[in-house]
């Protein structure tokens, strides 16, 4: 079945060939991660660890003894690079049609901001951090904070579009499902938790930000990233879509928000693209400007000891060490609720919840 | 005038490059080239295939087509459905080297060696 992208106004419009080849990079991936990936798994059972345990004299013990042993193997070594050269393939195809479409991508913004529901707030002074300066997240050329133009919004229209192709869709129409994951766990353990203020940290083109507006029709919800052109972008993509949402454009490490501002704090895959001092700041800034009784939630990828098996484990790292998502290599063996205590919350107040898709969800109670 | 020496009146040219180190996935650096520029030639005869699919298509429909006419062609489902059979079926066999490695390390009887199937072959094991 065709699994299209939803569509609104800031959403960029591929001609033809453009489209055929971010429809080509999208079924690409999908290939290579379903068949060719589970592939490596018999590769590495019928041939990879026997020999690195006959060489080394002793079992497999973790995942980081699979990555030695596999990054030779010429199975293995073809994967990745056919990995890669597909991310980069299918940024280069997104950014030929963001390219084309800037004019009408920049006269949009500036139309859908001067009829705003909601709200933008700039800072050009912001220091970017260093886990964002030091190499391109997932490979995105200028990642999230690079401003190439007045008024940009690039870093935003390229993600959004990233994110349906990056996911085969599997986000959903408008790639708000961890939205809804972190929505439904709300509905399902705290159904009597109705939050008036929300807010989603590293919000990037502003998808599952808006699932919230759209469940929580009495709480004012607000979005920060420390990129430009993203908050830029999901403001008017917010607005395309009549959804009024506060963007600004701050570090969810140390906000200007006060003490005690929310009743719920969310974040969706922004913790393993950060820093471990970062992580903790995250978690410390939640605690300083949640309410008493309210909530944080963070959802991010799964950690070793979520894993079903040291290669399931191992093929997580994969983005890491090829994609630049370098800091899942730490994060997955930190200690979430460990980290959660130490920024403030009680230790019965913490607890991680496995969603229906297996990645696990931080929560903490004020 | 824009002051962004990336912009040429209308034309905005966005970074095509993303900063990091890249791995090194073979041991002569020409082959990560090479592969990468397989890819890229994959990539674009795929783009034909559907590019002639929309002019078949938009003949089809009207006898006669026009360039703008493709360019905003967009298939409806049974067509966007034909299209991602017909590529899942081009991804298959340009990756098939990875079935058939994965697939000969599954079977229960590993393939011979080539000395080994000579020797067969003169009655000899």
């Amino acid at each position: 079945m065709s699994n299209r992208q939803g569509t609104h106004d800031m959403l960029v419009q591929p001609i033809h060939d453009e489209m055929a080849r971010q429809d080509f990079c999208q079924a690409m991936r999908a290939h290579l991660l379903d068949e060719v990936q589970a592939g490596s798994r018999s590769v590495f059972e019928g041939r990879v660890r026997a020999a690195f345990e006959k060489e080394q004299g002793r079992e497999i013990k973790n995942r980081h003894d699979i990555r030695k042993a596999m990054t030779p193997d010429p199975y293995y070594r073809l994967y990745s690079a056919s990995l890669r050269s597909t991310q980069n393939l299918m940024w280069d195809a997104i950014i030929d049609s963001v390219e084309r479409e800037m004019p009408r991508l920049k006269t949009q913004f500036k139309k859908n901001h001067n009829s705003a529901k909601g709200s933008l707030t700039l800072d050009a002074n912001l220091e970017i951090p260093r886990y964002h300066t030091a190499a391109d997240i997932h490979l995105q050329p200028g990642a999230y904070h690079t401003d190439q133009t007045d008024d940009d919004v690039s870093a935003g229209a390229i993600f959004d579009r990233a994110i349906h192709m990056y996911g085969d869709g599997k986000f959903g129409p408008y790639s708000d499902v961890m939205g809804q994951v972190i929505l439904g766990y709300l509905a399902e353990a705290h159904s009597s938790f109705k939050p008036k203020s929300v807010l989603d940290m590293g919000c990037t083109s502003g998808n599952s930000t808006l699932a919230y507006v759209d469940a929580l029709p009495d709480a004012t919800v607000h979005g920060v990233d420390v990129g430009g052109p993203c908050v830029r972008y999901a403001h008017a993509r917010a607005e395309s879509m009549g959804k009024a949402v506060h963007f600004s454009q701050q570090n969810a490490e140390h906000t200007n928000f006060g003490d005690e501002s929310f009743d719920l704090v969310v974040s969706h895959i922004l913790f393993h693209e950060t820093s471990r001092k970062a992580l903790r700041n995250i978690i410390t800034e939640c605690h300083r400007i949640l309410r008493p009784g309210g909530i944080m939630c963070h959802l991010d990828i799964p950690q070793d000891r979520h894993c079903d098996d040291l290669y399931d484990s191992f093929m997580w790292d994969w983005e890491a060490y090829n994609n630049n998502e370098t800091f899942c290599v730490v994060m997955r063996d930190m200690d979430y609720e460990a980290e959660a205590i130490e920024a403030g919350f009680e230790s019965d107040k913490v607890s991680i919840w496995k969603t229906p898709f297996n990645w696990p969800l931080l929560v903490g109670i004020k | 005038m824009s002051s962004n020496d990336n912009e040429v009146g209308d034309t905005i040219h966005l970074v095509r490059s993303s900063k990091g180190k890249k791995p090194q996935y073979f041991e002569d650096p020409a082959c990560d080239k090479l592969h990468s520029m397989l890819w890229a030639v994959i990539e674009e005869l795929s783009v034909a295939r559907d590019r002639i699919d929309a002019l078949e298509r938009t003949l089809e429909q009207h006898e006669l087509t026009s360039v703008n006419e493709v360019d905003s062609y967009i298939p409806n489902d049974a067509a966007a459905d034909a299209r991602a059979e017909r590529r899942r079926g081009y991804i298959r066999r340009i990756t098939q080297c990875f079935a058939d490695e994965a697939n000969q390390l599954k079977r229960a009887d590993p393939a011979l060696e080539f000395e080994e199937v000579v020797k067969v072959t003169a009655d000899e094991a």
